[in-house]
């Protein structure tokens, strides 16, 4: 049953006492693609997760009983995460040229039928920023960016680095990550043979890859974006079944006219 | 260019209707005899052909012969948006890069208008000759639509024979089987219900009862269909209208035990 106030268990930022509502939205999440819940609160964009308690747990709440269990987490997410693969489909790559300068609204407008709510990341603080870290960023009477490869692995290294230099302070990481053997040889070594190999080719080979999971257009001839395969009718469908044994084609029986 | 201009909307739509189920996209040649489309489905067993002839528009004028390729799913989206008692002005330029339309409702003073963009579409157009067909069964549209229906429930395949008492329909499946008979009657009563029967020869034939029933969608288009059948030739399937015809042609299914 909907009750008309809902609790939740949430732990989350701080909000300020005067903030605007946080805006929840569905994104694709750069790592699997997949639609995932993020929200912006104060220009800063959080990572939406959810512990299911499969309806197996409640919560008391003061005197009451709140019977979704689940526990909600929002977390700080780094917008340039969901920044690479968006800008990386924009910008339309091909084998002979390095692809577009887009303008911002240009970059978030019209990406994605599927996610309307890409547009929200325009508004992000210091969003600017963020894609200078990993664009070209042209100054003409507006600013336009376009995703720079070398600019992406060195942003991407940089994050190595800086989670491998807190790896050992954080005690749970250490422990989850154990069983698994690639991760302390990094932490040792300090070096990821896997980037670096990625980076004597100057390119992000599984790139594309991103955004064809999170349902965005990456062809590379903006063409082929127009020609949709032509879309079936019920009736074709339904023939499309049908069994044409025994049946001869048409050209069989009439002749093809010049 | 184009302009022809239908009294009665509702005819366009109803066409429509009865091709779109069965073939994506087509052009409508135009010549000043009229509006033309042939056109097999995707596995090729079977072809439709359209006569829309220029005496069932007023004005009908067409200088020059024009092929306008039409997404026919589109096409009939946008004709879903004129009224059945409309009269329909179809315009095209020789550029034939977009078809207009004006749906003009006389009670209201409405008029509406809209633009379907056109394709190139590659056809090969099949030479179908004149034949005389060693049986022909005139019936009841309604009729006919009901036996396929009622034996599909049976077999994907029915099995029609033709004699001088009657026409026969039968299928037979895991279920069981059924089978409907019309005997030949000259019913100057009912004489839309009659069912008529020119024969040269027995026939007996195996056809796909999904494709009969797609073809079945033309039924409100005509009150009486015809089915000529010989011996290892396509089956053609006729409605007539006043001003044209839609014809369907079916391989029949060979080698098949029934």
């Amino acid at each position: 049953m909907a009750t008309l106030n809902q609790q939740r268990i949430c732990i989350g930022p701080k909000v300020p006492a005067h903030a605007d509502n946080p805006i929840s939205m569905l994104l694709p999440c750069p790592s699997s693609g997949l639609p995932a819940r993020y929200v912006i609160q104060d220009g800063g964009l959080y990572e939406m997760q959810m512990v299911d308690s499969e309806g197996l747990r409640s919560w008391f709440i003061g005197d009451t009983i709140q019977s979704d269990g689940a526990l909600y987490l929002i977390t700080p997410y780094d917008p340039v995460f969901m920044l690479i693969p968006i800008l990386d489909t924009m910008r339309q790559k091909t084998a002979d040229a390095e692809g577009k300068f887009l303008l911002l609204e240009g970059i978030f407008g019209s990406s994605s039928d599927q996610y309307p709510s890409l547009r929200h990341l325009a508004d992000l603080k210091n969003i600017d920023k963020y894609l200078a870290l990993v664009c070209d960023v042209r100054v003409a009477a507006m600013k336009t960016y376009r995703l720079n490869d070398e600019k992406v692995m060195g942003w991407l290294k940089k994050k190595v680095e800086v989670f491998v230099s807190k790896f050992e302070s954080i005690p749970a990481l250490v422990d989850s990550i154990a069983y698994t053997e690639s991760l302390p040889e990094v932490c040792r070594t300090g070096k990821f043979p896997e980037l670096d190999k990625l980076e004597s080719r100057t390119q992000l080979p599984s790139m594309s890859e991103f955004g064809k999971r999170s349902g965005m257009d990456l062809d590379d001839e903006p063409k082929a974006r127009e020609v949709k395969k032509p879309k079936m009718s019920v009736g074709q469908r339904k023939l499309a079944k049908a069994s044409t044994a025994g049946m001869k084609p048409m050209t069989s029986f009439f002749a093809k006219k010049s | 260019m184009l302009e022809a201009r239908l009294q009665t909307g509702a005819l366009l739509k109803k066409v429509l209707e009865a091709i779109k189920e069965l073939i994506t996209d087509a052009n409508f040649d135009c010549s000043d005899n009229g509006i033309a489309l042939q056109a097999m489905d995707n596995s090729h067993v079977a072809l439709v052909a359209l006569l829309l002839r220029h005496d069932g528009f007023e004005p009908y004028r067409c200088d020059r012969s024009l092929a306008l390729g039409v997404n026919l799913v589109s096409l009939s989206k946008v004709l879903r948006c004129a009224g059945n008692d409309d009269i329909i002005t179809l315009k095209a330029d020789d550029t034939a890069d977009v078809l207009s339309l004006t749906f003009e409702n006389t009670d209201n003073d409405r008029i509406s208008e809209y633009e379907l963009k056109l394709m190139d579409i590659d056809s090969e157009h099949l030479g179908i000759p004149d034949t005389t067909y060693e049986a022909v069964v005139q019936m009841s549209s309604a009729e006919f639509a009901r036996i396929c229906k009622d034996l599909q429930v049976l077999s994907d395949s029915v099995q029609i024979d033709v004699t001088k008492e009657g026409v026969k329909f039968g299928a037979k499946g895991e279920l069981g089987s059924g089978a409907v008979t019309l005997k030949q009657n000259g019913n100057v009563d009912k004489e839309e219900e009659a069912t008529l029967i020119e024969l040269q020869q027995n026939v007996s034939l195996n056809f796909s009862l999904k494709y009969l029933v797609n073809f079945t969608k033309a039924t409100p288009l005509a009150s009486r269909v015809s089915l000529s059948m010989s011996s290892e030739v396509p089956l053609l399937v006729e409605y007539k209208m006043e001003a044209g015809y839609i014809r369907y042609y079916l391989a029949p299914k060979i080698g098949e035990d029934n």
